[in-house]
């Protein structure tokens, strides 16, 4: 699953929540990186930071990371609620991409502007929460609030996971 | 003259939040010509109510993810108006260097990712990277300068939350500051790149011209985006921003569920070229030589150099943005002349103004005795071009049907007719406010 890319100089760990908070279920990866930073349920030595609906500012906040996360709220074809996490290549040959919530084709094309100058993480890993409604309003559907605890433990455990095998293959 | 036109763009492609073109021409006969604003309203002002007084910058901060310090700063402005609350001269200068981060970033943003690769007969700014690497490479290390200067003053690089009535929860060291002076001098370079690069390109431009209503902001002692009357290009006198709903004039247009604006005439533009031509002669050394680079001279109507006045712009802020800190550090940072007072609530109203990177932005509210929000009104610089934008249609078209331009040709030159006025439409959806009795 995971893609190594040869990064000079890359440094520290991030987990960025994307996402307009006024657009119901559009916000959840917002919502979820300020979940985790309230309980602090997120692996040591990673920063947790949000951008709202400026895709481009995803690219000031992961260039040059180790390893970087983030979460979207994303149309994948799955159940409303459900969370999966992928690499860009995975979105981009199966096309999920199309589906990556309102502001997909620009945090796309931050990825890609990223690959193209160098700049990109050395591990970089999307976690896609599928909405329930995207519409105008400041809060989650109901399922997906009730959820927020169970998607921060999930995205910390998968971490976790990735840091281990990062940890094997270098040893 | 005998092809038939039929341009329907739905969602126009790299602006923020979605439009439509529609231009339907038969045998040279134009039958429809059209900008459409279909968004569904976000509702903020009603939003908003209910809502302490100190709450109301983080919420509709919200309404833009590219122009949420200037919703911020237009929000404080107008509830320290209706409090009463006065700031220091330290404060006021920090909230002009968030508002110039802001400016930097937006206008930095547009003219890179969004028309380079117009001019460039690109798609989008990723072919860029292979055929202009240094090019793509600068103008990302100049949004990024912006976003640092946002995160540092405004505490979070969008929706910032350092800013407060009557003050800041938290200011730069004088370390942080001279680092971001260094940093903006670096830039200067830099940006004279991003500035040669677009020169080059200029004559892909239209040569389009439409005498046009400018309207922004303007103060006597310096180029301003932050405090100032309200001034047009069509009248000597100012008019105080209290009575900007005497300006904007807004009312309802049956293609759009956008309010639109008018004052003088059928419609006005504001945005970069809008302070550019009420505002040139107040411009620093660097920016005016930048201005004189491509020849633009205030009077300039054509809306397609309104990206050549972003560039000047964003020279300007980095020039003042310099002086500002040369006086900040030369005062000496004190926290406590930017601590948030103690505020007395009271049944008020306040206005509160400043120029966003797409224009005049104006916002008014108004507070019972518990400093409770009973009301506001919300006018953003989008919604005021989108008559512009129409009335640039309706001259623009038959031009390029008498020149013979191919469907393709109209549809671009129209495309970036609209991308010239860096609309963001998802925050100008404005909807009626109605009571049934």
């Amino acid at each position: 699953m995971e893609t190594r890319r040869e990064s000079e100089n890359s440094s520290g760990s991030i987990i960025v929540g994307v996402g307009n908070t006024t657009m119901l279920d559009e916000g959840v990866g917002v919502r979820v990186v300020q979940e985790m930073r309230k309980s602090g349920n997120y692996p040591t030595g990673f920063e947790i930071d949000e951008v709202g609906a400026s895709s481009f500012n995803i690219i000031h906040l992961v260039s040059s990371k180790n390893i970087a996360v983030l979460v979207d709220c994303a149309y994948m074809g799955e159940d409303p609620g459900v969370i999966r996490m992928f690499t860009p290549g995975e979105a981009e040959s199966r096309k999920i991409t199309t589906g990556l919530s309102l502001h997909e084709g620009d945090l796309i094309q931050a990825v890609r502007l990223m690959e193209h100058t160098g700049a990109m993480p050395k591990w970089l890993y999307f976690f896609g929460i599928e909405p329930v409604e995207v519409a105008p309003g400041d809060r989650l559907s109901p399922l997906l609030e009730e959820k927020l605890d169970e998607y921060a433990g999930f995205i910390n455990e998968m971490i976790l996971s990735v840091i281990r095998k990062i940890e094997d293959a270098d040893a | 003259m005998s092809k038939a036109v039929d341009i329907n763009v739905k969602h126009v492609t790299r602006v923020e939040g979605h439009g439509n073109i529609v231009v339907k021409a038969d045998d040279g006969s134009i039958e429809k010509v059209e900008w459409q604003v279909p968004e569904a309203p976000r509702f903020f002002e009603a939003m908003v109510r209910g809502s302490n007084y100190d709450d109301i910058q983080t919420i509709v901060s919200r309404i833009c993810g590219i122009c949420s310090a200037s919703h911020s700063l237009a929000a404080l402005k107008a509830v320290e108006d209706a409090l009463d609350v006065k700031v220091t001269e330290q404060t006021r200068k920090l909230r002009i260097l968030l508002n110039y981060a802001e400016q930097i970033e937006s206008h930095v943003l547009h003219v890179g990712y969004l028309v380079a690769p117009d001019l460039l007969g690109v798609k989008s700014v990723v072919p860029l990277v292979s055929s202009h690497p240094d090019l793509v490479k600068t103008i990302i290390a100049a949004h990024r300068l912006g976003n640092e200067m946002m995160s540092l003053i405004g505490g979070r690089r969008t929706h910032p939350v350092a800013v407060k009535v009557g003050g800041f929860s938290r200011i730069p060291t004088e370390s942080q500051l001279k680092d971001l002076k260094k940093k903006l001098e670096d830039s200067v370079p830099k940006l004279k790149v991003i500035a040669e690069a677009v020169l080059g390109l200029a004559d892909k431009l239209p040569a389009f011209e439409r005498d046009t209503e400018y309207i922004s902001i303007t103060n006597p002692d310096h180029y301003t985006f932050y405090d100032g009357d309200i001034f047009s290009t069509d009248v000597d006198k100012t008019v105080d921003i209290h009575d900007f709903e005497s300006v904007a004039n807004e009312y309802v247009s049956t293609q759009s569920t956008a309010k639109w604006t008018k004052w003088h005439r059928d419609s006005f533009a504001v945005g970069a070229l809008a302070r550019f031509n009420n505002n040139a002669d107040q411009l620093l050394p660097l920016a005016k030589s930048i201005a004189d680079m491509f020849g633009l001279k205030k009077g300039c109507c054509n809306p397609y150099f309104n990206n050549v006045a972003q560039i000047v712009e964003v020279v300007q802020v980095v020039e003042h943005s310099l002086k500002l800190i040369d006086e900040l550090l030369e005062d000496g940072l004190d926290p406590e002349a930017s601590k948030p007072p103690e505020v007395e609530t009271k049944a008020c109203e306040g206005v509160g103004c400043v120029e966003a990177p797409r224009g005049i932005l104006f916002h008014r509210y108004k507070f019972d005795d518990n400093g409770i929000c009973t009301g506001a009104n919300i006018c953003i610089p989008t919604n005021q071009n989108h008559g512009n934008i129409q009335k640039d249609f309706e001259e623009l078209v038959p031009q390029f049907i008498s020149a013979d331009k191919s469907e393709d040709e109209i549809r671009l030159g129209l495309e970036m007719l609209v991308r010239a006025y860096d609309p963001c439409i998802s925050c100008s959806t404005h909807y009626l406010d109605v009571e049934f009795v």
